[in-house]
C-alpha cells in the first residue's frame, strides 16, 4: 500500500495535480514533436532524391552542383555537352542518363530542361515517382509541365499559356515572349523542389535561345517564330549536368573515378547522398538550438512542479506526522514526494507522447502533403521509452528539493505538526 | 521462566526543549508494565506531550534512558528508532488523526506497511484486511460502506475509532495516546475510551493516556499526575 499513498494523495489533489501534469505534457509534446519533425524534416531533405546514383557536371564543387541540379539555387557553374550524356548511356554499368538544362525561370519558379526518361527515371523518398496530377506529359515543343507548388501559387490550370523569363531571376527583364509555353501537365505534390520547378524539353530550351546572339533578344529579322522552331527541332548541345541510375551501386566510386579522368573535357561527379549528408550537418546548430529551448521549457515544466510540490508541502504536515507517527521513517516522507514528482514526471511525458502520437497518426497526411515533410511510421519507439525514462530521472531530480524539505519538515516535527 | 520486560521502563531521564535553554523535562523513574493500563494527567504545559514523544522515540532525551519492550530506543539509529516506533508502538493523536485520501480501512492497514513484524502477526493480506474489519466492527464502526468511505467523510467521533483501530492493529506492546478525546463531546468520550480499553485489553496491549479532563480515573489501572513523576526545573 506504501507506493499507492503518492497516486491516492495526487488523486484528492487532482485538479492541481492535473494542471501540473497538463504542463509536463505540453512541454514534452513540445520536445517530441521537435524530434519528430527534427527527423522528419532530416529523413524529407535526406529523400529529396532517390535512385539516382550519381550527378555529374562541369569541374566544380559537389555542393554547388547538387544545390544547383537538385535544389535548383544558385547559378550554373557552366555546362557539359551533350556528347557526354551520350558516352555515359553507352557504358554497361550505367542503366540511364538524364541530362537537365538550367538557367531559366518562369516567375521565380526554375526552368528545367530535360527528356521524356527524366519523369520515368527521377524518383524520390523511397523510389517514389512523378506522377500527374493533371493532363499529360509535353507532346509539343512548346509544353510545359508544372510542379504542383507552381500551379496552386500561380493559379495555373492544364492548357494556360506561360511565358517563360530569360535567366533565374524573380523578375525577368528579358523574356521569351516570342515562344510561350501551354501547360500540358501538373504534377502531383512531392514535398521536394520538383514542386517549384517548371519541366519543359531540353529541345525547348535549344528553340528558346537558339535565336538569341551573345544574351540579346532576337530582332524580327533573326528571331526564329515557333513553327520554325517546331519545324527544326534543334537538339541540346550543351546541358548543365546529368543524372545518372547505376546498374550496381557498386559501380559508383570506379564510374565517378572514370569521371574526374574524362578525357574531352572537366567534369565532376557526385554521389547526392553523401553530399546531402554533408549539407545536412550544416544544420546541426540550428537543430541544436531547437532541441536546446524545447529541454529549457521541459525544465520549466519540472521546476513548476517542484514549486507545487513544494507548495504542498505545508498543508501536508498533519499528513507526514500521521505517517511518522506509524513507523514512517522521514526517508520514508522523502521517499514519497520523490515517488509523487517522479509520477507526475512520468505521466506528463507519457500523456505528451500520447498526444503527440494521435496528433501526428491524423494528420501526417496532411503535413507531408502542405510541408513535405515524411513523418515516417507513428508507433512507439525505443527512443520514446528513453524519453519516459530521461522524464522519470528528470522528475527525480527536480523532486529531490521538495523531498528534502519534506524529510527535514519530517525530522523537525517528529510526530506533532502545526496545529 | 523469566517475566517478560515492563511495557516502558523509564530511568533518569533528562530532556531539554530546544528553543527553552536551561529547562528540563527531568523523570526518574517511570515503569508501564506489560497490559497496564496508565492514565497521565496534567494540566497543559506539564510536559505530557513531550513525555509521550520521548516514550515514541520522536524526541532523544540528553540524558538517561526509555526502554519499550525492553529495548533501549534512545541508543537507536533515527531509523532504527522509526522501525521501533511502527512494531511496538500504537500511536493517537488529539485531533485530524487520518489521512484523509484512504478509506477507513486503509488508515487502519497503514502500519502494517511499516511494520513487517505487526504484518506478520496477523497473516497474508487477506488475513490483515479481515483483522481491520474485525477491530472496526468492535469498535462499533460495522455500518455498510463505513470500511471503505473516505476518512474525510466520517465524522469526528467515527475518525477518533479509526485512529484507535490503526493504534492497535497488529496488536502492539504499547498504545501511546495523546489528549484523544479532547475533540469529542462526553457521551462519546466515555464510548470512545471505553472500546479503547476493552480492546487493548484483548490485545495485550498497554496504554499510556495523556488528558487534562477528570472523571477516567475508574477506567484505568493505575492514574499518576505529571507533578508526581516529572520535574522541569530551571538548571542550575
Amino acid at each position: 500500500m506504501i507506493w499507492l499513498l503518492p497516486v491516492k494523495s495526487i488523486a484528492t489533489r487532482r485538479f492541481a495535480t492535473g494542471l501540473i501534469i497538463l504542463a509536463i505534457a505540453s512541454s514534452f509534446a513540445l520536445l517530441i514533436a521537435v524530434e519528430k519533425l527534427r527527423v522528419a524534416a532530416r529523413t524529407s531533405f535526406l529523400s529529396t532524391i532517390s535512385g539516382t546514383d550519381l550527378i555529374i557536371g562541369p569541374r566544380g564543387g559537389g555542393v554547388e552542383l547538387l544545390l544547383q541540379t537538385v535544389f535548383y539555387s544558385g547559378q550554373p557553374q557552366g555546362l557539359l555537352s551533350m556528347n557526354v550524356v551520350e558516352l555515359l548511356r553507352q557504358r554497361p554499368e550505367v542503366a540511364w542518363a538524364e541530362p537537365i538544362s538550367l538557367g531559366d525561370a518562369h516567375r521565380g519558379f526554375p526552368v528545367v530542361g530535360t527528356d521524356k526518361g527524366f519523369l520515368d527515371h527521377y524518383a524520390y523518398r523511397d523510389g517514389r515517382k512523378l506522377v500527374l496530377a493533371h493532363g499529360k506529359t509535353n507532346g509539343d515543343l512548346f509544353d510545359a509541365t508544372l510542379g504542383s507548388e507552381v500551379a496552386a501559387r500561380l493559379g495555373y490550370d492544364v492548357g494556360a499559356k506561360i511565358v517563360i523569363g530569360h535567366g533565374t531571376g524573380q523578375t525577368s527583364f528579358l523574356t521569351h515572349d516570342d515562344k510561350p509555353f501551354r501547360i500540358a501537365g501538373i504534377l502531383q505534390p512531392t514535398g521536394t523542389p520538383i514542386d517549384q520547378a517548371v519541366l519543359i524539353s531540353l529541345q525547348a530550351i535549344e528553340a528558346l535561345h537558339r535565336d538569341w546572339q551573345g544574351g540579346a533578344r532576337p530582332t524580327d529579322a533573326t528571331g526564329i517564330s515557333t513553327g520554325g522552331a517546331r519545324a527544326g527541332r534543334p537538339d541540346q548541345q550543351r546541358v548543365t549536368a546529368v543524372m545518372v541510375g547505376l546498374r550496381s551501386k557498386f559501380h559508383a566510386l570506379s564510374l565517378m573515378r572514370a569521371i574526374n579522368e574524362w578525357p574531352d573535357e572537366p567534369l565532376t561527379a557526385i554521389m547526392p547522398g553523401v553530399v546531402m549528408q554533408e549539407l545536412i550537418g550544416l544544420t546541426r546548430p540550428f537543430e541544436a538550438a531547437l532541441r536546446l529551448v524545447s529541454l529549457c521549457v521541459v525544465a520549466v515544466a519540472l521546476a513548476g512542479m517542484a514549486a507545487a510540490i513544494l507548495a504542498s508541502l505545508e498543508s501536508r504536515r498533519k499528513e507526514m506526522a500521521i505517517l511518522r507517527a506509524v513507523g514512517a521513517s522521514p526517508f520514508h516522507i522523502g521517499g514519497l514526494m520523490l515517488a509523487e514528482a517522479v509520477f507526475l514526471a512520468t505521466s506528463g511525458a507519457a500523456a505528451g507522447m500520447l498526444a503527440v502520437y494521435a496528433t501526428l497518426w491524423a494528420g501526417r497526411s496532411h503535413v507531408d502533403r502542405l510541408f513535405g515533410l515524411s513523418i515516417g511510421t507513428v508507433s512507439p519507439s525505443p527512443d520514446d521509452l528513453l524519453w519516459i525514462i530521461a522524464a522519470a530521472l528528470s522528475g527525480a531530480l527536480a523532486g529531490l528539493i521538495p523531498a528534502m524539505r519534506a524529510y527535514r519538515l519530517s525530522v523537525a516535527d517528529g510526530l506533532a505538526a502545526p496545529a | 521462566m523469566d517475566q517478560p520486560p515492563p511495557a516502558v521502563l523509564i530511568e533518569n531521564l533528562r530532556y531539554s526543549w530546544r528553543h527553552e535553554r536551561g529547562f528540563y523535562l527531568s523523570v526518574p523513574h517511570l515503569r508501564v508494565e506489560r497490559g497496564e493500563k496508565l492514565l497521565l494527567k496534567g494540566p497543559s504545559g506539564s510536559g505530557k506531550s513531550t513525555l509521550l514523544a520521548l516514550i515514541c522515540g520522536a524526541a532523544v532525551p540528553a540524558a538517561g534512558g526509555v526502554r519499550i519492550a525492553g529495548k533501549q530506543i534512545e541508543s537507536l539509529s533515527p531509523s532504527a528508532r522509526d522501525r521501533m516506533r511502527g512494531e511496538s508502538i500504537g500511536v493517537i493523536f488529539q485531533s485530524l488523526q487520518l489521512i484523509p485520501y484512504l478509506s477507513a480501512i486503509e488508515n487502519v492497514l497503514l502500519p502494517l506497511s511499516f511494520a513487517s513484524g505487526r504484518a506478520r502477526r496477523i497473516g497474508p493480506t487477506a488475513a490483515q484486511r479481515r483483522e481491520a474489519l474485525d477491530l472496526l466492527e468492535r469498535l462499533a464502526l460495522d455500518h455498510a460502506g463505513i470500511a471503505d468511505a473516505r476518512s474525510d467523510e466520517l465524522s469526528i467521533g467515527q475518525q477518533q475509532r479509526v485512529a484507535a483501530a490503526r493504534a492497535l492493529i497488529g496488536s502492539p506492546a504499547l498504545v501511546v495516546a495523546d489528549e484523544p478525546t479532547s475533540a469529542l463531546d462526553r457521551d462519546l468520550r466515555d464510548a470512545f475510551l471505553s472500546v479503547l480499553l476493552a480492546e487493548s485489553a484483548r490485545c495485550g496491549t498497554s496504554v499510556v493516556l495523556a488528558s487534562h479532563d477528570e472523571g477516567f480515573e475508574p477506567l484505568f489501572d493505575r492514574v499518576l499526575h505529571m507533578r508526581d513523576i516529572v520535574a522541569r526545573d530551571e538548571a542550575a
